[in-house]
Formats: C-alpha cells, structure tokens, sequence
C-alpha cells in the first residue's frame, strides 16, 4: 500500500467494454487498482483492508462474468461490485460505515514516507471530509464519487443506481451548499 | 438557453465532452453571460479546492496479485471440464463389489490409527523409507510463513466398465468442533475415460488457519477452510453453491497433524508400526514424468493384484505420487505438483471468493462427495433407522469376548447405503466382526448361495451357510482387516469366516479370529435376533 504524495494523476480512462482476455483483464487492473483502493480505503478507513478488499473486488468482476457480460460502464460496474463488497465487511465488523471523515489522520500520514508534510496534507484532507460531512449524505457521496474518483457524471449515477439527471442535481445541490459553509480564504489556501 | 437552464445542466460541463449538444449549448452561454460565467468558475474553483492533496494508491505488487488469485483459481481451466451427467446406475458384480469394500475396509481402518503413536523403530527398509517419507510430508506443513500445496488427483483410463465406475478417494475435513470427518470422494468415470481434479491447499502453521478447495475444472466441487474463528464450508447443490459458516466450539484446535487432513493420501495414511511393516514392500524404480527419480513401494491391501503404490522421491524423500492399482490396473494417481511459500492464501480463509464464482447450470457431476465414510460407536436404533433391511444383533455378548461396538461405514460398492460393523475385541485374540450391509446382501443374487442349505440353523430362523476353508480364511481376512481399529491386532492364520443367510433373505458375514467349538458357534447364531427388538422406539 503507497500513500503518494501531492495530487494524484488524473485517471485513466478504460476504453472499450468488458475485458475478453486474461491480457486485457490485467490491464484493466493496471487502469482502475488505484482508485478501488481509494475508494475501498474511503469506505472502511483501514489501508490494509481496503487493498484487500480492491483485490476482491477484481477477482469477483472477473468470475462474475454472467454479469460482467450486460455491462456497458466497467468503472461503474467495478465501484458498485466495491461498494457491496464494502458494506458485507462492514456488516461484518457490526459497526457502522467508516467514511473517511471517521478516519484517523494521524494514522493515515504515518502511512507516510514524509512525516509531517504528510501529517499536515492528511490534516487538509480531514477538513475537507468535515465539510462533507455537514451536506446530505448523497450530494456528500456525488461529490467524492466525483472529486475523488474522477468519476464522469454518466458512471456515477449507474454507481449509485439513480438517473444522471439526479446525480447532475444532487452535485449542483452539494456544490452550492458547500460553497455557503466554506470557510473564507479556503480556496485559497487550498 | 437561459441562465437559469445553464445553472440546471451547469455541471455537465465538468466532464468535458465537446461533442455533446448540451455542452455546445453551456459552452456559447457561457461566453455570452458573465455571471453565469462567474457562478460556473466559483463552482469549478470549489471542486478544485476539494481534491485530495495526497492520494492513496495501490501498492507495486497490487496487480501481481490479483492475477495470480486469478490465475491460481482460473489454473484448472487447463484441464479438461467434465461434462455434468447423472451417476449411472451400478450394476453389481460380487467380486468387484467386495473388492472395493475390501480396500475401503483397509483404508478405513489404517485411518482410525491416524494418531495412534506408537513409537516403534522401523525395522525394514521400505517400511523405513515410507516413514520418513510420511514424516518428510508432515514436516511441509510446519514453520512460520503459509504453506500452499497443489495436488493433481487423475482418474486415469480404465477399460473395465465395473473398475471405472467405482474409482474414489478418502477426503478428510475439519469441523467447527474440532473433530475430523471423513468423506468418500467419489470419481466415476466412463471406461476409457480421464479427467483430473485439482486439490489446492493453504495452511498457516503459526495461526493453523486453512483453506481447501477441490476443484474439477474451473468448478469447486469441495471446500474447507478455517480463518481463526469460523469453519467454513462449501455447499454445493443443484446450481446452487454458498458458503455455511460455523464458529468454532471453545473446545476447538486446529489440527495438530495437518498432514492426515490435507496432505497427500490424507485419510488413508497410516501410523506404521511394526506390524505394519510386512506390508509395504519394495517395488522397483519409477522415473515420473517431471524426470524425477522415485522408489516405489508397495502397501498391499488384502489381495495380491489391489494395492497402494507410493512413489517417494530419490531426492529429497518425498511422496511425490501414490496410485491406487485394482485388479492389476491403474485407478487413480493422485501427483504433488507444487509445494511453496505464499504472502496470502488464494482463496481466503472465508472461502469468500467462492461464493462469487460462476455457478453450475447443469446436472450433478459424475464426481460426488458422499459424507462420513465411517462413524465409530453407533447405537443400535442409528444402525435400525440407517438401513432399509432387517438387521441382527448378538442378544447376549460372546461370553469370551468384551464390549460391543457398532460401526456406521459407508457401502463404497453401493453408495449412499451404510454398513455397519459389530464388532467385539476378545482377551484371547478371538475377536468377533459381524458385518451387515447391502453389498453383502447382494450375494444372495448368487445361485449357489442363494440355494445354498444350511449346516446349521438358529430358533430364529439364521442359516449358518457352507463354505470351502480356503473361501471361509479369504471371507475372515476380509472383515477382520476391516474391523482393525476396533480389534487392534491383525487376523490370525486361524481365522474363520462364515456366510449366515436370515429369515428375511440378507447375508451377515461373520468372522472370529480364532477357532470356535461348535457349542461356541452354535450358541452365537442363536443369541442373534433382530436388532430393532431392542429399540424402544420401534
């Protein structure tokens, strides 16, 4: 597991549909691992668990090829197979969903190569999820999906099994409100 | 378009798809209108303020492996995939049928001695080298890092339509008490006919967490594992398959000799003594076909043509293959193809993976998984409720003999049907076997059985048959391998065997281990009556 430092490369996008061979299948790994973990990591805040659980996530897209096979959106057919497989480990912890507001930033920069610029970045991080926090919890998750995830507005709403109309809103409705609570200089000094 | 349908459609904006009409739209009033202008930039700003200033990623060797799961489960896809077709009806030829009850007999009892450590020194060569090939096979799963073992089990062509139809082999799983289970594996085939089934096992010695998947294709057809809390087992039906989960009793260990579950010839290994020694023979040199060099020996198993053939490893003293031979011919051979260190098991110690598996669309398989080849010290109402035929019991115990013991085993040669051993071990070696069972039964389709008079016949109406001294030592050596665990010493050259016919057509084959007077014998066909006389509940 890496914690990198500074922004992440923008995502690369999976051309074509679901993957015929062993070949194309791997390099659809190479494509989304990073952002399964992200994602994986976002929902049960532990890095060991989450690149656990993005690992699974691949082995079950692979083997559910009855599935796999009717989908259009791989990105989005990859996110909704994580976020069931999430929800089971959750479930299975008996305690309720860990979203990243809930995470330690402390323990996440000690992932870190470099301690305290890391620390200070995962203390930005944990300010951004606690204004997230503060909108409806489906514009919050629109708005990771989106921000986090690079996710187009199209997979987003097959992710969240809601028209894209509803997710167009539900991003409009988020923004909007954010902007109200921000902070004056956030953006600066973001 | 207005400004409030451009605040509507606004964010279509950000994913940047020229091409789209609505995007062509939102881009031309964007130019045209500076405040929409402004709210979009505020809109564009705040997201941007948003991404994460680090990122989590996946680590170097995260798609190494993924495809190596993958590739491990996906690894019998190589093979051939057995087509999914009913078992086909048996049809039953004596000599096949107790043959095959014969090696079962023999298996099952070399397997109840499993933990029994009886400290001997080994005395012969073969029996040397095959002890130090079981304590080479026991030592693969020992030491600190998760252990991952591959097993290739080939059913191997056979043109004998009876001999390819009866192929099997023990397989022994854990419960969430703790206790051992031991299944029949059956694996039938057409004559002519090989497949493979491929046994891929992960052990973790420090934790003693395990998995164990059998796998006929890309099909699991059994699996067992234990992750530290819960055993978890595979359920296969009629295209249906889910994992049943059962955490542990508090009474609950992990197996302390992982190598009679899940190492090679697990179920039928034997804990040799010096008895034990006579059988295992030296049997040449075999080269296999990785190149490897091999001694063969050879564990007879009642008859001079069906026996077990281990092939250990010049090299490093290891079973590198055993084969079962019936008959003179090559029934199965069951190959170590990969031994090694792994980080993580393949399939979790949840069996998770599974469940997300394809499921089976077609019949049962022609490879089927019978459960509990044996369960020791039944009652007498289990053995009446288990069998569809009238079953006897010794009313009064041999006066020379001690305490009763009843045997739950599977019918190998008709399966699902029970056989049930009564067995008592004597002070003075003569112990007695009474074995009932639908094979057995099955003798009376003999002519010269079936008309057969008796040379005695109890108030109860049980004919004690005629039978030549050669058949009635061949009959004895049977039953009383069969029943070794229970009466611990090996048949004596004085055994005796007896064929008994009763009122209701069924065939108890006796055995004592000595001689009886004819008072003696006289008066234990007499004490027998039928068992669900003392069953209260009948």
């Amino acid at each position: 597991m890496d914690v990198e430092e500074g922004s992440p490369p923008p995502a690369r996008r999976w051309q074509g549909g679901r993957p015929e061979t062993l070949e194309r299948f791997e390099h659809l790994v190479e494509v989304f691992q990073d952002r399964m973990v992200r994602y994986a990591f976002r929902r049960l805040g532990n890095l060991h668990e989450a690149e656990e659980a993005a690992q699974e996530v691949f082995v079950r897209a692979y083997f559910d090829q009855a599935n796999s096979r009717t989908t259009v959106c791989v990105s989005a057919y990859l996110y909704r197979i994580a976020a069931n497989l999430c929800t089971d480990l959750l479930r299975k912890r008996r305690r309720p969903t860990v979203a990243l507001e809930h995470v330690d930033a402390g323990a996440m920069a000690a992932n870190s190569p470099t301690g305290p610029q890391a620390l200070a970045r995962a203390e930005q991080q944990d300010r951004v999820e606690q204004l997230l926090a503060r909108l409806p919890r489906r514009q919050a998750e629109v708005i990771r999906l989106r921000v986090f995830d690079e996710l187009r507005m199209a997979e987003i709403a097959e992710v969240l099994g809601c028209p894209v109309a509803t997710a167009k809103s539900r991003l409009r409705y988020g923004l909007t409100k954010l902007r109200k609570i921000l902070p004056p200089q956030w953006e600066t000094i973001s | 378009m207005n400004c409030r349908t451009f605040r509507k459609h606004a964010v279509t904006l950000l994913d940047a798809d020229p091409g789209d009409p609505m995007h062509v739209e939102l881009s031309a009033h964007l130019r045209s209108c500076p405040k929409c202008a402004e709210t979009h930039d505020q809109m564009a700003r705040t997201l941007s303020s948003l991404q994460p200033s680090y990122g989590v990623a996946a680590g170097p060797l995260f798609k190494e492996r993924v495809m190596s799961r993958i590739v491990n489960l996906q690894a019998t896809n190589r093979h051939e995939t057995i087509p999914l077709q009913p078992m086909r009806a048996r049809v039953w030829r004596p000599a096949v049928a107790v043959a095959a009850a014969v090696l079962i007999a023999a298996v099952i009892s070399q397997f109840w001695r499993l933990n029994v450590d009886r400290g001997a020194p080994p005395t012969r060569p073969a029996f040397s080298l095959l002890s130090q090939a079981w304590a080479a096979e026991a030592a693969l799963f020992a030491g600190d890092e998760i252990r991952h073992c591959v097993n290739e089990i080939v059913v191997t062509p056979v043109d004998d339509p009876e001999l390819a139809g009866m192929r099997w082999t023990p397989l022994v799983s854990l419960e969430a008490t703790g206790r051992q289970r031991i299944h029949q594996l059956a694996l039938a085939a057409k004559p002519g006919e090989t497949y493979t089934v491929h046994d891929y096992v992960w052990y973790d010695p420090p934790t003693g967490r395990f998995t164990r998947l059998l796998a006929v294709g890309d099909k699991p057809i059994f699996a067992n594992s234990y992750d530290g809390k819960a055993v978890y087992w595979l359920e296969v039906g009629d295209g249906a398959r889910r994992v049943a989960k059962t955490p542990v009793a508090e009474s609950f260990k992990p197996p302390t000799s992982p190598a009679s579950v899940f190492g090679i010839g697990a179920g039928m290994r034997s804990t040799l003594d010096e008895d034990d020694a006579s059988v295992v023979v030296p049997a040449g040199h075999q080269t296999l076909a990785d190149g490897s060099q091999t001694r063969l020996l050879k564990a007879a198993s009642g008859s001079a043509d069906s026996y077990y053939l281990f092939k250990v490893r010049e090299s490093d003293n290891r079973i590198a293959e055993t084969e079962w031979v019936a008959k003179g011919q090559s029934m199965l051979v069951t190959r170590r193809v990969r031994t090694e260190t792994v980080a993580k098991p393949g399939v979790g110690w949840d069996l998770a993976e599974l469940s997300a598996m394809p499921v089976d669309k077609g019949g049962p398989a022609k490879v089927a998984i019978t459960p509990d080849m044996v369960v020791s010290d039944v009652s007498i109402q289990r053995m009446v409720d288990k069998t569809a035929f009238e079953t006897y019991i010794f009313a009064t115990d041999p006066p020379w003999a001690g305490k009763r013991q009843i045997t739950d085993v599977l019918d190998v040669a008709s399966p699902p049907h029970r056989m049930f051993l009564i067995t008592y071990r004597a002070d003075d070696g003569r112990h007695v076997v009474l074995v009932q069972g639908h094979t057995y039964n099955m003798l009376g389709g003999m002519p010269n059985v079936k008309k057969a008079d008796g040379l005695y016949e109890s108030p109860t109406g049980v004919k004690v048959l005629p039978m030549p001294a050669e058949r009635s030592t061949w009959l004895a050596g049977i039953l009383l391998n069969s029943a070794r665990y229970w009466i611990k010493d090996r048949a004596s050259e004085d055994r005796t065997g007896y064929l008994l016919r009763t009122p209701e057509g069924t065939y108890p084959a006796l055995a004592v281990n000595g001689r009886l007077s004819d008072d003696e014998l006289h008066a234990l066909i007499d004490s027998l009556v039928p068992a669900k006389q003392f069953c209260p509940n009948d």
